[in-house]
């Protein structure tokens, strides 16, 4: 499903040059649920931004789902996104301006889906995560948990193929963070979604099907 | 929105001066040095002399033209007229004019008719007034052949209008006359060195049957007009690119070169650009802020699937219907703004008389022109201000976004 | 702690020097708003030496030659006078004169002539008044212990400071002047400073000084006819215009001449600058000193207000390592006031060399003086924007807490 070569990303300001990840390749098969750990500054971050197509390696390839990334212009990534891959994000990033099921939608308006069906899916992946009663209530007005819920929703509404979840506890507490992870693991063994997520919580990773080890932008295993 | 009803007032087909944009204006004698250069640099050297165009000329010379649908001689003076229900002699704005007068505007009548070619040609006493004029003299308005003395002189009542307001200056006045009854110092003609009958005090409206034919009515004019100087040795009549448009009327100078109507048409642009471009930079600055604010969410809509273009079109809409908002509060403010300060905005150069500005009419400015105008600048407002700080945040990078770098 | 700013300052040098940009921009435009302002605005304040308060314009028609009631054998001059003959008799009126049409105040139908003295020559507006003007428009002489009113019984003109500045010096009060280069016949004239329009640029004006007979005589016809002016008692001056013509109902006629209107010279005056479009020019004028001030108090204040406000983390941070509120008010403060300083040398510099591009009059102040004078109205007005656009947020960054500022790094 994912399929990573010789992937180098540098990071280059006026005067620095930062190795983020050199000589990475992997592939992640269809229906996986893959942690990928390591040290902070490692380049896990880089290495899910890179697959989730929100940045551009500076050599190699990725093919996901048979298709090469590289050279994409940026309507085609944009829809590729939309269509493909759903993201989770540490900090939730959910619109505070918007309501949780406005929010959930978001994918959905960009697939030019009518509004009475939007609105029905959302209910639909509301009810899934557990808040279809907080539809009308905003970010503000929400837990830690409940947030990451709604970013899950959001994730989900679109039915893409991989999840991509970036420390999706971390601004949690264990209860929470439990939840969460008990609701990545439904997604995985009931939808088959692919699932990579990178986490520092050891205990969390050893739950999924495989681990992927980095140090100092190189993959160790 | 000042400048546009400004612009508006003056040049758009608006109440009884429904033709505007169909209408030619002859309003200047220019009287020039034969011979010379009337370059725009030269002019001043070569210019004698400017004043209103005299009735013989126009009798003679512009009756005939035959391009237009319709040619009104008018002169906007003041008379004198005697009050029986105050016992006293008063003035008054009044229009000595033809029967054509009644073709290019639309005057609406409340009794009687108005006077017809006939009556200009055997120069009847009749005259038609305004429902302010009848109430103020007689109390009503049914006064059909009714007398009234104007300038000592009896005329008799054929016609009453509804008032035209003062700033509709073409055709604003209290009376109308044919002006072939008028006074011997309307119709005196003077002559100007070796050139004869071309001082006086009317000018000429002119209703083309398109505003295209402006051109080769002035051929028309240009050729009419030599004739006119063919005796002269000295002196020439200068038609310094007469007859004008609405708007080029508005920017006349009496004794310039026709040229300068340009500058000053520039003059006007640029200070339209300043006032626009200027809140635009202020407007820009506000945005990038607010757009840095929302790089987070901006991003997250990229992640989700919006494209650049989506993201371009959704800043561009959000501050166009903001800008919107802020024109229509501020076409109905400058309306507001306007009729306060009518009086200071409106000069009416053609009637002596006419200290007071009437009320503008709502429907007047607020129509479909000025509300088209509104959304053309809010969107032009939007365009300098948002293009560029949109296109920039539709492209920034997704991580750098999310991460608040 | 201005060493710790100008590190400051340098280090963000490239967002910097937009900020200083836009003051140093500000800063000119700014300068140039005030000196046009301040030269459009003094023009109104200027002495204009006259007086319209309580003075009216009667305005009289004479009856068309051909008309049936025209009488051959009035001798009109005589009816005119007539006329003022009766309203000077009327007691709720001061004083009543007549002038020519381009002497009376708000007459834009000025005109020229060259008068000479006893070595130099003026070119100055001219016209013609009878001696009851001075009391109608209560002219007075810039210098004391002069009394117009007896001088002009004398048959003596009246010639303003620029005029007779020109022609015999600054000093001189009373002196004579002649008509032609001839010299032939001396003019006794006395310094009266009657510039009839304060809009316009010239202040050299001569005023003959005519009795109503002569004036009339010379001047009677329909295009040159003499102007009617009379002042009302300040008590007896309200609702005058309905008290005139009903009191006067049966007198407002003599001969061939008719009093048809009587219009207060206040909005005579309005009427004319308006007709004219000179306050549509004036208006035009202070909205774009308006407009140019409000744009540069948006822009100022709004660049230092989200400039303070993207700087919430960093005042957040600062105080968790001990710097107080004041403190941080004072650092935001002191940033911004010394960006400002580096443009404003160069801005004054700047202004200094092109400032008379803006001074569209002649003002009292001239020179440095009204250089410094602008400078540093702009200079105050700049300090307040820059202060109040850092005030608010820097307030509100230096409330929050800590421990909040430090998590959300």
């Amino acid at each position: 499903m994912i399929t990573v070569k010789d992937l180098l990303k540098v990071y280059r300001t006026d005067e620095i040059e930062t190795l983020a990840l050199e000589n990475v390749n992997m592939h992640i098969g269809e229906g996986e649920f893959v942690s990928i750990m390591g040290p902070s500054g490692c380049g896990k971050s880089t290495l899910l931004n890179l697959i989730g197509l929100l940045d551009t390696p500076t050599a190699g390839t990725i093919e996901i789902c048979g298709q090469k990334t590289d050279g994409m212009k940026d309507k085609h990534l944009a829809d590729f996104r939309n269509r493909m891959l759903g993201f989770v994000f540490q900090s939730f990033h959910l619109i505070p301006s918007l309501n949780v099921i406005d929010n959930v939608e978001l994918p959905l308006l960009y697939r030019h889906v009518p509004s009475h069906e939007r609105r029905k899916r959302a209910e639909e992946v509301l009810s899934r995560v557990g808040l279809a009663h907080r539809m009308k209530h905003y970010p503000s007005q929400l837990s830690g948990g409940q947030c990451q819920r709604v970013a899950i929703a959001r994730a989900i509404i679109g039915n893409p193929k991989i999840l991509l979840a970036d420390e999706p506890t971390g601004n949690l507490d264990s209860n929470m963070g439990a939840e969460v992870m008990n609701i990545l693991h439904q997604l995985n063994k009931e939808d088959k979604r692919t699932i990579v997520m990178v986490t520092h919580n050891e205990e969390q990773a050893l739950q999924t099907s495989r681990i992927i080890r980095f140090f100092d932008g190189h993959q160790i295993n | 929105m000042m400048i546009i009803i400004w612009l508006y007032v003056n040049t758009g087909n608006i109440g009884v001066v429904d033709k505007r944009d169909r209408m030619l204006y002859f309003t200047r004698s220019y009287i020039v040095k034969v011979n010379k250069d009337l370059s725009k640099g030269k002019f001043g050297n070569n210019f004698r002399a400017s004043f209103p165009v005299s009735t013989n000329l126009l009798e003679k010379y512009m009756y005939p033209l035959q391009t237009p649908e319709a040619k009104s001689i008018v002169g906007c003076y003041s008379c004198t007229v005697y009050n029986p229900q105050k016992h006293r002699y008063e003035k008054m704005n009044d229009i000595y004019t033809d029967a054509a007068f009644w073709k290019i505007f639309s005057m609406r009548f409340i009794s009687g008719v108005p006077f017809n070619d006939t009556d200009v040609k055997s120069k009847a006493m009749k005259v038609v007034i305004d429902e302010t004029t009848a109430y103020k003299l007689f109390g009503k308005t049914d006064v059909i052949n009714y007398p009234v003395q104007i300038d000592w002189k009896e005329y008799r009542i054929c016609g009453v209008v509804e008032d035209v307001p003062s700033y509709l200056k073409e055709a604003y006045a209290h009376i109308w006359l044919p002006y072939t009854s008028g006074s011997s110092y309307i119709l005196q003609s003077g002559d100007f060195s070796d050139l004869p009958d071309v001082v006086g005090g009317m000018h000429m409206y002119i209703l083309s049957h398109d505003i295209s034919d402006q051109r080769e009515i002035r051929q028309e004019m240009e050729h009419q007009i030599q004739k006119l100087n063919a005796p002269a040795k000295d002196v020439q009549f200068f038609l310094n690119h007469q007859p004008d448009t609405a708007l080029e009327y508005l920017f006349r100078d009496g004794s310039g070169h026709y040229e300068m109507i340009y500058d000053k048409m520039k003059m006007v642009l640029i200070v339209l650009l300043v006032l626009l471009i200027l809140p635009a930079l202020n407007l820009s600055g506000l945005i990038v802020a607010r757009m840095r604010k929302r790089a987070e969410e901006i991003a997250v809509r990229r992640a989700f699937g919006a494209s650049t273009g989506n993201i371009l079109m959704q800043i561009l809409i959000e501050n166009f219907i903001q800008m919107l908002i802020g024109g229509i509060i501020g076409i109905c403010l400058s309306y507001g703004l306007f009729q306060a300060f009518r009086e200071m905005l409106l000069t009416s150069a053609l009637n002596t008389e006419s200290y007071e500005i009437s009320t503008l009419s709502f429907w007047h400015i607020i129509n479909f022109s000025t509300l088209g105008c509104v959304v053309f600048l809010c969107f032009l407002l939007n365009m300098i201000s948002t293009l560029v700080p949109a296109w920039y945040y539709s492209r920034i990078s997704i991580v750098n976004a999310l991460n608040k770098k | 702690m201005i060493f710790h700013l100008f590190k400051l300052i340098r280090n963000q040098w490239k967002s910097n020097v937009w900020i200083m940009a836009e003051l140093f921009i500000s800063f000119i435009c700014l300068c140039a708003v005030t000196t046009s302002l301040y030269t459009l605005v003094s023009r109104y304040w200027i002495d204009k030496g006259f007086d319209i308060n309580h003075v009216y314009m009667a305005s009289y028609v004479k009856k068309p030659v051909d008309s049936p009631d025209y009488d051959t054998t009035r001798d009109n001059g005589a009816d005119l006078r007539e006329l003022a003959a009766r309203i000077r008799k009327c007691p709720e009126i001061d004083a009543v004169g007549f002038t020519t049409n381009n002497a009376f105040p708000y007459s834009l139908n000025v005109s020229r002539d060259r008068f000479y003295g006893d070595s130099a020559r003026v070119s100055a507006v001219y016209g013609t008044l009878t001696p009851e003007i001075v009391d109608v428009l209560r002219l007075s002489s810039p210098v004391a212990g002069i009394d117009l009113k007896k001088e002009v019984k004398n048959g003596t003109w009246l010639i303003s400071e620029s005029a007779m500045a020109e022609l015999y010096g600054k000093n001189v009060v009373r002196t004579h002047l002649y008509k032609s280069k001839k010299r032939t016949k001396a003019i006794p004239c006395v310094l009266a400073n009657y510039i009839n329009y304060e809009y316009n640029d010239t202040k050299k004006c001569i005023w003959e000084t005519e009795s109503e007979a002569n004036l009339i005589r010379k001047q009677h016809d329909d295009f040159t006819k003499p102007v009617l002016l009379f002042r009302v008692k300040p008590e007896a001056d309200h609702n005058f215009h309905n008290f005139f013509f009903s009191s006067l109902r049966n007198q407002l006629v003599s001969g061939n001449h008719v009093i048809v209107n009587i219009t207060p010279m206040n909005e005579y005056r309005n009427n004319t600058l308006n007709m004219y479009g000179v306050n549509m020019l004036y208006g035009i004028g202070y909205f774009l000193c308006a407009f140019f001030i409000v744009c540069i108090l948006l822009g100022i204040i709004g660049t230092f207000w989200f400039r303070t406000e993207a700087r919430t983390s960093e005042i957040g941070l600062r105080m968790a390592l001990g710097s107080t509120r004041k403190q941080i008010r004072n650092q935001m403060w002191g940033e911004g006031l010394l960006l400002f300083s580096l443009v404003w040398f160069p801005g004054v510099i700047i202004f200094y060399l092109i400032h008379d591009t803006f001074k569209l009059y002649e003002t009292s102040l001239s020179g440095w003086a009204f250089c410094l004078t602008v400078m540093l109205i702009v200079t105050l007005f700049m300090v307040l924007l820059i202060m109040v656009g850092i005030w608010y947020p820097a307030r509100q960054a230096s409330r929050i807490n800590p421990v909040d500022a430090l998590h959300y790094e």
